[in-house]
């Protein structure tokens, strides 16, 4: 890469730390797999939980109710609770239990639960098990986490089936938000509207981009122009790839048209993957707010630009090729032009500030309405 | 899954009564670095995943073979075995969630725990795996487990969210000289 190129890129990296910062607003994670439509039995065997605080029943009911108010959010699927007492790994049953051991395995020291999940082709959910570690004193109350050991059952079962639905944990994933999702048990006894919007993106609706991306031959004639400013002027050696110019530019488009449509960095993979592997929809996760339109960070990019090229070479068994544009000065300056363009410059404007800013290193602002 | 941190919890209670939040905290360094039984450099050589058969029914395991470039604490030989609960056989996989995956070629700065009879023989489940990525430069770097860049040590265990980290994560070597001086101190004491 060239001096000049590094640089531009490197003042780039503050603008994506900015956009990077705006991204945190809201922003589920998922984890790539759901549930065919229909109804999905947790069969329910957790002995006990008599006297429980918040007058459940039993810790079952107690589960029940978390199913319920997942239930509450979901369209096209439902939770419902079965009764049989076998445990088995592997048998496509959904079974929730105590116990002390993970399938023989130990529980590390701090884990209060864990969610199994089993998927076909790694997209389609056929089995989660929910296992409680029975080394813990469990009641079902409301509020704050309570000193002396006693763990909520119902908030827990409310993250383990989140990850049972196909949610992840957001803290984890670049975000900054309230969930129940979060890796970090809290005080949190309830969903947020973070979690409701994580599950509706996968099981919801969706909704229709309220934004207009510039038609796609605007996109690939941009591409063109940066193919040949890398070729002759930063004469750029060649990269090994599997996408070839079109793919990359229609894919990154779509995937910065998710990440515009409020889905996060997983959800948009998802959702921009499936239109390749399976001609999925192209709704996306909620509108986008008025006002300036961010874009995601570049590392994430940059991470779907991976799946990307491993879909190529997995899924579409394409031949290994070449490009004088790199991955990543493709996710770099696709994802600027389009920011470009979805603030208010036009397709000329748009491409000579991005070659400009290669040349020069200096970003130039967006264009005004 | 969630996890939950007895020492945080108990300060939590203890600075504010019943706290609104920071009840759970991730391992930190040097709870990483002093509940490790071997702390190592590895690149993946090889990841298979295979059927075993289990008390409950049948589960998927994955065996990762590591070339050692570094031991950090502890021993290991130039090649050595992780198993990990979970995996890829044919069309289905058995993912338990967090589970760290590895790749082949990857490299990781591992710390193994002292039993390695649990689902996940790494420290804190997945907080005991960072992974090592290569800069334009040639200089390797240090991310946490889910890719945050590491400016610090101090930083793992803080959960910062990603806007508040470094672009650049810390070279190798520092990180290794700070895991070190960490053991060195351990054995002093």
């Amino acid at each position: 890469m060239s001096p000049r190129l590094r640089r531009a890129l490197g003042l780039l990296s503050i603008v994506a730390l900015v956009a990077g910062a705006s991204q945190t607003a809201g922003g589920y994670s998922t984890l790539g797999s759901t549930w065919p439509a229909g109804t999905v039995t947790m069969h329910l065997s957790l002995s006990g939980g008599s006297g429980l605080s918040d007058g459940s029943a039993s810790y079952n009911a107690a589960v029940s109710s978390a199913m319920s108010i997942w239930n509450q959010s979901l369209s096209r699927i439902q939770f419902a609770a079965g009764s049989s007492t076998s445990r088995g790994d592997g048998d496509s049953i959904n079974q929730v239990f105590f116990d002390s051991t993970l399938y023989g395995d130990a529980f590390d020291r701090d884990t209060l639960a864990i969610t199994t999940e089993w998927t076909l082709r790694r997209t389609q959910r056929v089995e989660a098990d929910i296992i409680f570690n029975s080394a813990y004193r469990w009641d079902s109350y409301r509020g704050n986490v309570r000193s002396g050991n006693v763990w909520d059952i119902r908030r827990v079962a409310l993250h383990e089936l989140g990850h049972a639905l196909g949610l992840d944990h957001p803290d984890e994933n670049g975000q900054s938000v309230s969930a129940q999702m979060n890796s970090i048990l809290g005080n949190l006894d309830s969903l947020t509207a973070d979690d409701i919007a994580g599950a509706q993106s996968l099981y919801g609706s969706g909704v229709t981009s309220n934004i207009t991306f510039p038609p796609r031959n605007e996109p690939n004639a941009f591409y063109q122009s940066l193919l040949a400013l890398y070729r002759d002027e930063l004469r750029a050696s060649n990269s090994p790839t599997y996408v070839d110019a079109e793919g990359t530019v229609i894919w990154l488009t779509e995937y910065a048209r998710q990440r515009v449509g409020q889905c996060s960095h997983a959800t948009a993979t998802t959702n921009t993957l499936n239109q390749i592997t399976s001609n999925g929809g192209s709704l996306v996760c909620a509108t986008t707010p008025s006002g300036a339109i961010a874009f995601p960070p570049r590392n994430e990019g940059l991470l779907f630009m991976n799946e990307l090229n491993n879909t190529y070479r997995d899924s579409l068994r394409r031949s290994l090729t070449s490009s004088v544009v790199d991955n990543e000065g493709a996710v770099v300056w696709v994802l600027e032009y389009l920011r470009y363009r979805l603030n208010n410059c036009n397709h000329g404007d748009a491409t000579s500030k991005v070659l400009q800013q290669i040349r020069t290193g200096v970003i130039a602002a967006t264009c005004t309405a | 899954m969630q996890r939950v941190s007895w020492l945080a919890l108990l300060c939590s209670l203890l600075m504010t009564g019943v706290a609104r939040s920071t009840t759970v905290i991730p391992p930190t360094f040097e709870s990483l670095v002093s509940t490790a039984n071997t702390i190592f450099v590895g690149e993946v050589m090889d990841v298979r995943s295979d059927w075993v058969n289990t008390r409950q029914g049948r589960a998927i395991k994955t065996r990762v073979t590591f070339k050692v470039e570094d031991v950090w604490k502890g021993t290991s030989g130039t090649v050595t075995q992780l198993e990990f609960l979970g995996g890829t056989v044919g069309e289905m996989t058995m993912k338990v969630h967090g589970m760290p995956e590895f790749h082949e070629g990857q490299r990781s700065v591992l710390f193994v725990s002292p039993n390695v009879r649990t689902a996940s023989p790494l420290v804190g489940f997945w907080h005991g795996r960072l992974r090592i990525e290569r800069d334009l430069n040639g200089v390797d770097r240090v991310r946490t487990h889910d890719g945050r860049s590491l400016s610090t040590p101090t930083e793992l265990g803080n959960n910062r969210p990603s806007y508040m980290l470094s672009l650049t994560p810390m070279r190798l070597s520092d990180f290794a000289s700070a895991v070190r001086g960490r053991v060195r101190g351990e054995r002093a004491r």
